[in-house]
């Protein structure tokens, strides 16, 4: 069985298996000619969702009791908001997704980052069931799903209905800033490179207060690496924020059985109560 | 100057709002939300746009007795504008508009005092805002051969 | 009260209907022939495209027009050209000289003050009457043959779609629009209905999949192509389609509507039978059939035409930036405290006179 070893820079390895192999090999070509194609280009049409914990936090981390910690007798302990979750206010470890393992941060966005640690609960936009932007959605717990033809990329999302037309003429700078910005993308052999710009500087990149500028650009990179597993790379450009660009990769797998259908989670209405309760005719006390 | 005086305006005005589906809603939450009763007229320099849905909000800066009061006029969707070629730059910082409409119910002004823009203009009087007659549905009916 | 005035305009009264089956126009002949749609890489019909239902009809027939499905010339004129002089009027500059005290008191319909809303610049109802294979069509429904709803059976009772119970107090009373959780009207459907603005779509199609995303509010319907209905009960948003191809005909079935997003009061025993076919490289003719025998004893149907929107579907994001639904609690806790003082608002209101003394 053929094993692709990979070393990332902090000298850990991920071991992969026989079907994520060289692009040069008899066994790449052989999944790669099984892959379903249209237009010419391979058909990532379905059901796709990730299997890893980069919603929770896009660079390695071990697990922790909650996302917002406050100081206790001995070591912080969850926010107060948090405790009466228990165990399910916790959060599981990941080997993260940011190439190098840690986003290069300008000192002032390092203090930033931190600090919206401090106050994850009031300024997460996932909170308050705000849509997600990119890179973010495509990490989020939630499958998305993919409508493809000879000319058209749509990108579904459960999580918040949220949705991307992949537009394949350049329509110039965005007009006006968006929360899933602008995707214009154009096919590199078989893969499709998607450069999202025009987003609003309302997003993070994951529970753990990583955030970006209004100037941000991401460069996506969505390459089949067979039927069911797509290698996404997101390259981000903000000098505002990051000294350099950097890089995240992960694999996305495709939602197979009688299940692998997109579900709703229009969460607007699960938030009511957090974002309005107090202009209740009678709030609750 | 009184709108829609004209006959023919008034009547299309009935069919539009007919074929539009519910805009009852629209009309009441404008009733929800502003004070009939507080008409306001103000002049200043906009200090930031947020050309967002459901309404875009105009920011500026009204000056009285030297004093500056921050305003927000809450106008409609941009994304209609959007088709017209509206960009961020329609409308920059610093400009200064004059808006005629009515004042929020809710006087508290947080994070700034609101009004809603009945119209939003330029001193000289022009619209700021000026829409299009459509969306470019054909007007002269189908023509199956259409190219 | 002016919410009664527009449900009598818009929800239509009962009218005897004639019993007839329903019946969808033959998309081939309304085509005439003349055209041949393209297939698209799945062999499919090509239905991909922006597209815009946005025009000057209305769902129902105004009563004048009794059985006539179509519009005369001098019909068409008056009503697109009074459309072109509303929209010319509200972008003409403004006299400098006007002062607060000349905003419209009455906009028509009953409306006034605050209620008549905003520049014409901000609403795209279309500036075209509904043609459909060319022909001025004075409501999208065909059956009935007066154009209008059938009666509603007796004993049921239909929710006023613009008035809620409770309308103020608390975020769930209010309407789904001001919710930020689906358009005013019926944008989505199905059916999908035009309203005042953002009337586009975008339509997908994939092997087994047609998505169709809708601009207001970023809906994105999910047709499973050859699919079958779910059997567990459950009522999804838009309800649960399933689709499959009739020559060039593109056939969606829906049923499992919510209750919160009733067609006209119906959603337990609602089907919506829609049908796309494309009958012009810019033109879509959309057919729909709606059946709840709970609600009505006859089913109604119509039609129009999707025309290719002007630009692309732009991000309608709304609950991000919906500062309107606090503004409309806090209006109601205002008009409370205003009401519990015994004071005028104004007598209460904060700071800034208006600068511009005219």
């Amino acid at each position: 069985m053929k094993v692709l070893a990979l070393m990332t820079l902090t000298g850990s390895v991920a071991v992969l298996t026989q079907s994520y192999a060289e692009p040069s090999s008899a066994a790449h070509k052989a999944a790669a000619a099984a892959i379903d194609r249209v237009g010419g280009h391979p058909n990532f049409s379905g059901v796709w969702s990730v299997m890893n914990t980069a919603n929770w936090n896009i660079e390695p981390h071990l697990a922790s009791a909650a996302l917002e910690v406050r100081p206790g007798p001995v070591i912080p302990v969850p926010a107060k908001a948090i405790v009466a979750l228990g165990a399910v206010g916790s959060v599981p470890a990941g080997m993260g997704v940011v190439e190098g393992g840690t986003i290069p941060y300008t000192p002032e966005a390092l203090a930033k980052r931190d600090d919206n640690r401090k106050h994850y609960l009031e300024r997460d936009p996932e909170v308050k069931c705000d849509l997600p932007g990119v890179p973010r959605a495509n990490y989020m717990s939630l499958p998305f799903q993919i409508v493809q033809s000879g000319k058209t990329f749509l990108i579904s999302y459960e999580y918040a209905g949220a949705v991307r037309d992949i537009l394949f003429s350049d329509p110039g700078p965005a007009p006006i800033d968006s929360w899933m910005g602008q995707s214009v993308g154009k096919w590199d052999g078989d893969t499709l490179v998607v450069t999202v710009t025009g987003m609003t500087d309302g997003t993070w990149f994951d529970r753990a207060g990583n955030f970006h500028s209004g100037d941000m650009k991401v460069v996506e990179r969505w390459t089949m690496m067979n039927e069911n597993t797509i290698r996404y790379e997101a390259e981000i450009t903000d000098p505002a924020t990051f000294t350099r660009p950097w890089k995240m990769s992960m694999l996305i797998y495709r939602r197979l059985g009688e299940d692998a259908r997109l579900q709703q989670f229009k969460c607007v209405e699960f938030v009511e109560e957090l974002m309005y309760g107090d202009l209740r005719k009678e709030p609750l006390k | 100057m009184k709108l829609r005086t004209d006959k023919a305006a008034v009547f299309a005005a009935a069919l539009i709002l007919a074929a539009a589906g519910a805009p009852a809603f629209a009309h009441h939450a404008f009733q929800a939300e502003f004070d009939g009763n507080q008409p306001i007229m103000l002049q200043g320099k906009v200090t930031r746009v947020e050309w967002i849905n459901p309404h875009t909000w105009v920011h500026m800066d009204v000056v009285t007795d030297g004093v500056a009061q921050e305003w927000m006029i809450e106008a409609g969707t941009p994304n209609t504008l959007l088709r017209e070629g509206l960009t961020r730059d329609s409308l920059k910082p610093g400009e200064v508009i004059i808006v005629r409409g009515y004042r929020a119910k809710d006087a508290r002004c947080r994070p700034a005092c609101k009004a809603n823009g009945r119209d939003v203009t330029f001193t000289d009087g022009r619209k700021v805002f000026m829409g299009s007659s459509g969306t470019g549905a054909p007007k002269d009916g189908a023509d199956p051969n259409e190219k | 009260m002016n919410a009664n005035r527009f449900t009598a305009l818009l929800a239509g009264l009962s009218i005897a209907a004639l019993a007839a089956p329903a019946v969808f126009a033959d998309p081939a002949a309304a085509a005439a022939g003349a055209y041949k749609a393209p297939m698209n890489a799945y062999g499919q019909p090509d239905l991909e495209g922006t597209w815009t239902n946005a025009t000057l009809t209305a769902l129902e027939r105004p009563k004048e027009y009794g059985t006539r499905k179509a519009m005369t010339p001098e019909e068409v004129k008056k009503i697109e050209g009074g459309a072109a002089q509303l929209f010319a009027a509200d972008a003409a500059p403004r006299d400098p000289k006007v002062k607060t005290t000349d905003l419209p008191h009455d906009c028509g319909l009953g409306f006034s003050g605050a209620g008549c809303g905003y520049n014409a610049a901000w609403i795209d109802p279309g500036s075209t009457v509904m043609r459909v294979n060319g022909e001025a069509r004075t409501s999208f429904i065909t059956d009935p043959p007066d154009g209008r709803l059938p009666p509603y059976k007796p004993g049921v009772t239909v929710p006023n779609m613009f008035m809620r119970a409770h309308y103020g107090e608390n975020p769930e009373n209010q309407t789904l629009a001001e919710r930020c959780l689906t358009s005013f009207g019926y944008s989505a459907g199905p059916v999908m209905l035009p309203l005042l603005y953002n009337n586009n779509y975008e339509i997908a199609q994939s092997k087994d999949t047609v998505a169709i995303v809708v601009e207001m509010v970023h809906d994105v319907r999910i047709i499973h192509i050859g699919g079958k209905h779910r059997t567990d009960g459950e009522r999804p948003w838009m309800g649960d389609s399933i689709g499959w191809y009739e020559g060039p005909t593109l056939v969606v079935e829906t049923t499992n509507f919510p209750q919160a997003t009733a067609l006209r009061g119906a959603w337990k025993e609602l089907t919506v039978t829609e049908r796309f076919t494309r009958v012009g490289p810019h033109r879509v003719l959309y057919q729909f059939r709606v059946v709840d025998p709970t609600v009505w004893d006859a089913s109604w149907s119509g039609e129009y035409e999707f025309t290719a929107s002007k630009g692309r579907i732009f991000e309608y994001a709304c609950h991000e930036g919906n500062y309107a639904l606090s503004g409309i609690l806090a209006g109601a806790r205002a008009d409370e405290a205003t009401a519990a003082a015994g004071k005028t608002a104004a007598a209460t209101a904060a700071p800034a006179a208006p600068v511009k003394k005219q």
